[in-house]
C-alpha cells in the first residue's frame, strides 16, 4: 500500500503541504440504531424495499408521562362550612384537601367562603310616611299597596315578567285600615269613598301599570336621596332619572298590542314578507349587474349616433338601424339566459312593441325637446315625473314656445324620427326630380342633415321643400312650353320663308321681333312663374314668418321683449336682425305683389333665412 | 399551561360545591332519588305500592311485581297525579331514599360519599361523633332538595316541607318546581318545559329560573291516557287483542300471527288481585310503548293521511304469552289522540278529551297566558322532557304542530336524545341545583323552619 509520502513523491508536492486530514470516526458518532423486536422487526422484513404507505408510529409514545408526585397523596377531609351569605348559620359539609397546616381539621376553617359574593340582594326605593303622602301619593295605589309593589319588585329581582305573575295584592279589611287613616288625616273627603269599594276587591293590575307605579316611586326616591335634587346628580343617575321619567305606560301597552299582532300574523302575511324579503335581497344582489347591462347598452347607442351627432357625413339612427341594435341586444340576452340568470333588465320579443324603435315613423312626439339621446330622455322623464307630481300649470303660449311644448288632436302612438321624416321629404317620386330637388337645396346651401331638426325647422323645411317642388314643377312646364314654342316658331318660320321669299331679307328684323316675341313670352312665362313663386313665396313667407317670430321669441332678441336668454351672444342677435330685415324686405315685397320679381332673389332670400336659422339652430344646439 | 386532568384543582370557575345533598324527584310512576351532584338517580322506585290484606305496605321494584295473594296494588296519588295519601307517599319517598342512597340505621356507614373521590382514604369516622344527635333520624345527615309540581300550592307545599324537617330530620330543605329543574337539566334559565309524564303532561313557561304560575297548564293526556287508548284499540279491534302479564304465563311455544297463543299458564291457588294484574299489565303496555307506538308526525293529523301510513310497513309484537301480530295504521293511532281530541278513542268508562287539552294547545294557552314580550323568546327554548316524550316521532310532531301554530315566531325545540336524560331531567336539573355553591344560601335551614314556620317554604321557594 502507498502511503501518503508516496504519493506526494508521485505528484511532486512538497512533503507536509497538505495538514493530515483527521480519519473521521463514523460508527462512534451515530446515534445507536433502534433495533426493532418482535412483530415490528417482521412487519418491517415485510415491506422490503418500498417504503410503507403507512408510517408507523410507536405507539409507546402516545401515553401521557406517568404521573408523578412528589410526596404524600393529599389527604381530604369533610369539613363542616358556614356560609356567609346565610344568617341562620347552617353548616353543611363539603370535601376539602386537607392542608398541612390544619391538620385537625376544624369545623370554621373556611371563613370565607367562594360563593358568598354571589348573594347579591336587589335595593329598592326608599321612603317614609311623609315623604309618601307628600310625593307619591295617589288614588289608584294606596301606601299599603305600593309597600307591597316595591317589596316584590325587591323579592322577584326586578324580574318584571314574573312579578307580574307573582303579584297578588289582597288589600286589607275595611276594618282595619292602616292607609286609611292616614289618608284620612291629609284630604278626607275624596280619598275615602273612592277608595274603599273598588280596593276592596284583588285588582288585577296589569304589567304596565305596575312598572309605571314603581318607575314613579323608584324616581321620586331617587330625587330626595340626591342631596341638591335632579341637578346633582351624576351621569349615570340622571339617565336612570330620565328613563324612569320617560315610561309612558300607554305607549308601551300599544306596543304590546303591536307585538303581539306581529307575533299572531297569519301564515300568508308571514309568505308574503318573506317573499318580498327575498325580491328584495334579489334584487340587491342583482343590482351592479343590471347597471352593468344599462351602461352597456348606453355605451352601445352612444356608438351609434356619435356620428350623427357630430353632424357630418353618416346618417342619423334609423329605425333600421335601431332594429338592428335591438335584435342584437336581445341577441345578448338570450345568450346570457342560457348562460343561467336573468337580470331584471332581460328583454323580450313583446318589448319590442313598447320599445322607441317600433315606433311609427310618421308618429309625433309629445314633447319637443331636443335631439332623442338618452341623455335628453333622462332629463324629459325627470320633468314628466315632476310634471305628474305638481298639478297640470297652465302655460302662456309664449312659455310653451320657450319650453317647445305643443299640443296635438291626435297622437299617433309610437315614436319617430324627425330626421326620418326629413329624409323622406327630399325623395321624389322619380330620379330626376329626387337629383333636381337636392341641387335646389344645394343651390340654397342647405345641408343634407339638418342639425337640429327642431318642430319649427321642419315646419319650414316642409314649407321650403314644398315651394322647392312647385319651382320645380313650374320649370318642368317653362321647359314644355318653350319646346312647344320653339317647334312653334320653326315652323311658322319655315311657313313665312316658304310663302314670301322677300322677307329672308328682312330675316334679322323679324327675327329681332320673333326675339323680342320670344323674349316677351318667357317673361310671360317669368310672370305666370312669378305669380306661382309668389304664391309659393307668399305660403313660404307665412309659414316663415311664423318660425322667425317664435324664434325671436325664443332666442330673445332684446329690441322685441326683456332678454330672458341671457346666453344670448351678440352675434346671434346680429342674424336675427338680419332675418328680421330680410322679413321686412319680404313683407314690402308681397305688398308690392303685383310687381314682377325674378324667382332668383326669392330664392336667395329663402336660402338666407335658412341659412340664419340653421345658424340659431347651430347655436342652440351649442349651448 | 398544563392540561386539567383529576389531579389538578378545579378550576375558578367551577361553580359546584357538593354537599352531598339528597336530591328526591316524586312522580306518578317512579319516585327518583340520588346525591346531587351525580348525573343519574341511584334509586328509582316505582310509586305504587303493595297492600297486603294485613295492612302491610310492600315498597319497591322486588315487592310490587310479586304476585301474592291478596295484594292490591295502589298508588298514593290520585289519577291526575296529586298526592293524596301523604302518609304511604312519604313512606314510599322514604323508602326510596333509605333503601339505596343512605340505609335504614343511619350514619354507622359513610362509604358512598368516600367512595366518590379517588383517593377516599380521609378518615369517614369523625363525623360519626358529631352525627350521633340526629342517628334516630333516617335523612338527618344531608340537606334534602325535592321536587314538586308547577301547579303545587300552599298545603301540599308545606307538607313537604313538614315531613322532611319532621320526619326525616333533614338539616336543610329546598323545594323546587319540575318545570325549571328539567329546564336547568337542558341548561335553559328560559324555556317553555312541555313534561309528558305517567298522568299528566304539563306546559310550564320559565324565566330566569322562575316558573310562571299563570301559565302552567296541566292535562291528562299523558303515557296512562296512551296506554288506555291502546287497551281500547286492542278491545275494539276485530280480534281483540289477548293482553296477559308475563306473571301468568308458564311457559310459551311459538304460534303464527294472529293465531290464538299455544302457553301453559301458571297455577294460583288464590290469584292476584285485580288490581295486581292491572298493573302488570301496564308494564306490557309500556312494553309496546317503547317498541311498537310510533307518533304521526305530520304535516296535519293523522286522519287526513291514513290511506297513506296504511302503506308504512307494521311491526310486529309478541305478547308474553306468545300470541303475536304485525302492527300496522293502530300503532299510529294510540297516540294521535295527544293531538287531536277528535282522533282519540273513547268509550263509556273513558270519554274522549277536549281538544284543549292537546299538546299544542296547552301551549297556546300558556303563551297567552305570559307577557307578550316574552312569548318569542319561550317558543325558541321548547323543552321536552318526561318518559312519554320517548314515544318515537312525538318531538317532530310537537314541533310541527307548533311551528303551524306560531308560524311567526322562531320555534326551537330541544330535547335530550338520551333517554335517561329524558326521563329524569328533573331529576337531573336537582343534581345540578343541589351541587351549586351559589345555591346553598337558599336552603331552607332546620332552624329558619323552627322560627318561621311552614310558611317560610313560600318566601324562599318562589
Amino acid at each position: 500500500m502507498a502511503s501518503r509520502k508516496d504519493v506526494q513523491d508521485i505528484m511532486g508536492l512538497p512533503a507536509g503541504s497538505v495538514p493530515p486530514v483527521p480519519v473521521p470516526k463514523a460508527s462512534k458518532m451515530q446515534p445507536p440504531k433502534h433495533r426493532k423486536t418482535g412483530l415490528n422487526r417482521e412487519l418491517e422484513a415485510l415491506y422490503g424495499e418500498r417504503l410503507p404507505p403507512v408510517s408507523i408510529v410507536d405507539s409507546k409514545k402516545v401515553y401521557r408521562s406517568k404521573l408523578t408526585r412528589d410526596g404524600p397523596a393529599v389527604k381530604w377531609s369533610r369539613n363542616r362550612f358556614s356560609n356567609p351569605a346565610r344568617i341562620d348559620g347552617l353548616k353543611l359539609r363539603h370535601w376539602r384537601p386537607k392542608r398541612i397546616a390544619d391538620d385537625d381539621a376544624t369545623s370554621d376553617s373556611e371563613q370565607d367562603y367562594s360563593f358568598a359574593k354571589y348573594n347579591i340582594q336587589v335595593t329598592g326605593p326608599q321612603y317614609n310616611d311623609e315623604e309618601y303622602t307628600k310625593l307619591l301619593k295617589d288614588d289608584d295605589w294606596s301606601k299599603e299597596e305600593t309597600d307591597y309593589l316595591v317589596e316584590t319588585v325587591k323579592q322577584y329581582y326586578q324580574k318584571w315578567p314574573v312579578i307580574h305573575d307573582r303579584y297578588e295584592y289582597i288589600p286589607s279589611n275595611a276594618e282595619n285600615l292602616p292607609s286609611q287613616t292616614i289618608d284620612d288625616t291629609i284630604d278626607t273627603e275624596n280619598a275615602n269613598p273612592s277608595q274603599q269599594t273598588p280596593m276592596a276587591l284583588a285588582k288585577a293590575r296589569t304589567m304596565e301599570q305596575l312598572k309605571s307605579r314603581y318607575y314613579t316611586v323608584c324616581r321620586v326616591s331617587m330625587e330626595l336621596q340626591t342631596p341638591g335634587g335632579v341637578q346633582n346628580m351624576n351621569e349615570a343617575e340622571f339617565q336612570l332619572h330620565d328613563t324612569l321619567r320617560s315610561y309612558n305606560p300607554d305607549r308601551e301597552t300599544r306596543r304590546k298590542e303591536l307585538a303581539a299582532s306581529l307575533l299572531n300574523r297569519p301564515i300568508d302575511e308571514i309568505k308574503e314578507e318573506e317573499s318580498l324579503l327575498v325580491e328584495l335581497q334579489r334584487i340587491q344582489i342583482a343590482q351592479p349587474r343590471i347597471e352593468g347591462e344599462r351602461e352597456a347598452i348606453r355605451a352601445a347607442l352612444e356608438v351609434d349616433t356619435k356620428p350623427s351627432a357630430a353632424g357630418a357625413s353618416a346618417s342619423p339612427p334609423s329605425s333600421s338601424q335601431l332594429q338592428q341594435l335591438f335584435n342584437h341586444l336581445y341577441q345578448n340576452e338570450r345568450n346570457k339566459k342560457r348562460g343561467g340568470g336573468g337580470g331584471r333588465l332581460s328583454l323580450a320579443p313583446g318589448d319590442i312593441l313598447q320599445s322607441p324603435v317600433m315606433g311609427s315613423a310618421n308618429g309625433t312626439p309629445i314633447t319637443s325637446g331636443g335631439r332623442d339621446s338618452f341623455g335628453n330622455n333622462q332629463k324629459r322623464n325627470s320633468i314628466a315625473a315632476n310634471g305628474t307630481q305638481e298639478p297640470i300649470r297652465r302655460l302662456t303660449p309664449r312659455q310653451e314656445a320657450r319650453f317647445g311644448i305643443t299640443t296635438h288632436e291626435r297622437i299617433v302612438s309610437g315614436i319617430s324620427f324627425r330626421t326620418d321624416k326629413l329624409s323622406k321629404m327630399r325623395v321624389a317620386k322619380s330620379q330626376t326630380q329626387t337629383s333636381k330637388i337636392s341641387a335646389v337645396l344645394a343651390e340654397l346651401g342647405v345641408p343634407d342633415i339638418l342639425t337640429l331638426p327642431s318642430d319649427k325647422v321642419c315646419a319650414s323645411f316642409e314649407a321650403l321643400i314644398k315651394s322647392v317642388l312647385a319651382l320645380v314643377e313650374a320649370r318642368k312646364a317653362l321647359e314644355k312650353e318653350k319646346g312647344e314654342l320653339k317647334v312653334l316658331t320653326q315652323m311658322k318660320i319655315q311657313k313665312e320663308g316658304g310663302g314670301q321669299g322677300v322677307n329672308g331679307t328682312a330675316g334679322p328684323g323679324t327675327d329681332g321681333a320673333g326675339d323680342k316675341k320670344a323674349d316677351s313670352e318667357p317673361a310671360a312665362n317669368d310672370e305666370l312663374d312669378a305669380d306661382a313663386d309668389a304664391d309659393a313665396e307668399g305660403d313660404e313667407d307665412a309659414s316663415e314668418a311664423v318660425p322667425e317670430a317664435e324664434d325671436d321669441d325664443m332666442d330673445a332678441d332684446p329690441d322685441v321683449e326683456v332678454d330672458e336668454d341671457a346666453e344670448d351672444d351678440a352675434e346671434g342677435e346680429d342674424e336675427d336682425e338680419d332675418v328680421k330685415e330680410e322679413m321686412a324686405a319680404d313683407d314690402n315685397t308681397e305688398i308690392e305683389s303685383s310687381r314682377p320679381r325674378s324667382s332668383r332673389s326669392n330664392q336667395k332670400r329663402s336660402a338666407s333665412v335658412l341659412s340664419a336659422l340653421s345658424g340659431t339652430s347651430s347655436r342652440r344646439q351649442k349651448r | 399551561m398544563a392540561v386539567p386532568n383529576q389531579f389538578s384543582a378545579p378550576v375558578a370557575e367551577y361553580g359546584g360545591d357538593e354537599v352531598s345533598a339528597l336530591v328526591l324527584d316524586p312522580g306518578y310512576s317512579t319516585v327518583r332519588a340520588g346525591f346531587a351532584g351525580e348525573d343519574v338517580p341511584k334509586s328509582v322506585v316505582p310509586s305504587h305500592y303493595g297492600l297486603l290484606s294485613s295492612g302491610e305496605k310492600l315498597y319497591g321494584e322486588n315487592a310490587v311485581h310479586n304476585p301474592l295473594a291478596k295484594m292490591e296494588i295502589k298508588s298514593p296519588y290520585t289519577s291526575d297525579g296529586i298526592v293524596e295519601d301523604w302518609e304511604t307517599a312519604t313512606k314510599i319517598w322514604e323508602w326510596s331514599i333509605t333503601s339505596r342512597l343512605t340505609g335504614q340505621s343511619e350514619n354507622k356507614r359513610n362509604g358512598y360519599v368516600g367512595d366518590k373521590n379517588g383517593n377516599g382514604d380521609g378518615d369517614v369516622d369523625m363525623e360519626a361523633a358529631e352525627a350521633v344527635e340526629e342517628e334516630e333520624k333516617p335523612m338527618g345527615d344531608a340537606p334534602l332538595l325535592m321536587s314538586e309540581p308547577g301547579w303545587a300550592q300552599g298545603k301540599l307545599r308545606e307538607k313537604s316541607l313538614e315531613v322532611a324537617m319532621e320526619e326525616w330530620g333533614s338539616p336543610a330543605f329546598y323545594l323546587a318546581r319540575t318545570g325549571v329543574l328539567s329546564a336547568f337539566s337542558m341548561g335553559k334559565s328560559t324555556a317553555l318545559v312541555i313534561d309528558i309524564g305517567a298522568s299528566t303532561t304539563t306546559v310550564t313557561p320559565i324565566v330566569d329560573g322562575m316558573a310562571l304560575r299563570k301559565g302552567i297548564q296541566k292535562s291528562p293526556l299523558a303515557g296512562n291516557f296512551v296506554s288506555n287508548q291502546l287497551r281500547l284499540i286492542f278491545q275494539q279491534s276485530p280480534t281483540p287483542v289477548p293482553l296477559v302479564p308475563h306473571y301468568m304465563v308458564q311457559s310459551k311455544t311459538p304460534v303464527d300471527a294472529g293465531v290464538p297463543s299455544a302457553a301453559t299458564y301458571k297455577k294460583f291457588e288464590t290469584p292476584p288481585t285485580d288490581s295486581f294484574r292491572h298493573f302488570e299489565e301496564e308494564r306490557v303496555l309500556t312494553e309496546f310503548k317503547e317498541s311498537v307506538v310510533q307518533t304521526w308526525e305530520g304535516p296535519g293529523p293523522l286522519a287526513q293521511s291514513e290511506e297513506h301510513v296504511k302503506n308504512f310497513p307494521g311491526r310486529p309484537f309478541e305478547m308474553p304469552d306468545g300470541w303475536n301480530q304485525v302492527f300496522g295504521v293502530e300503532r299510529y293511532k294510540a297516540v294521535e289522540g295527544l293531538f287531536d281530541a277528535k282522533a282519540a278513542i273513547a268509550d263509556a268508562e273513558s270519554p274522549a278529551p277536549r281538544q284543549d287539552q292537546c299538546i299544542v294547545e296547552l301551549v297556546r294557552a300558556s303563551l297567552n297566558a305570559v307577557d307578550v314580550d316574552i312569548r318569542a323568546n319561550l317558543l325558541a327554548n321548547v323543552v321536552v322532557v318526561g318518559g312519554s316524550s320517548l314515544l318515537v316521532g312525538l318531538n317532530r310532531r310537537i314541533l310541527n304542530q307548533l311551528e303551524a301554530a306560531f308560524p311567526g315566531p322562531k320555534v326551537r325545540l330541544s330535547a335530550s336524545q338520551n333517554t335517561v336524560e329524558r326521563k329524569y331531567a328533573s331529576w337531573i336539573g336537582g343534581s345540578i341545583l343541589g351541587s351549586l355553591g351559589a345555591f346553598h344560601q337558599m336552603w331552607i335551614s332546620k332552624r329558619e323552619y323552627e322560627e318561621h314556620g311552614t310558611s317560610i317554604v313560600d318566601k324562599r321557594c318562589k
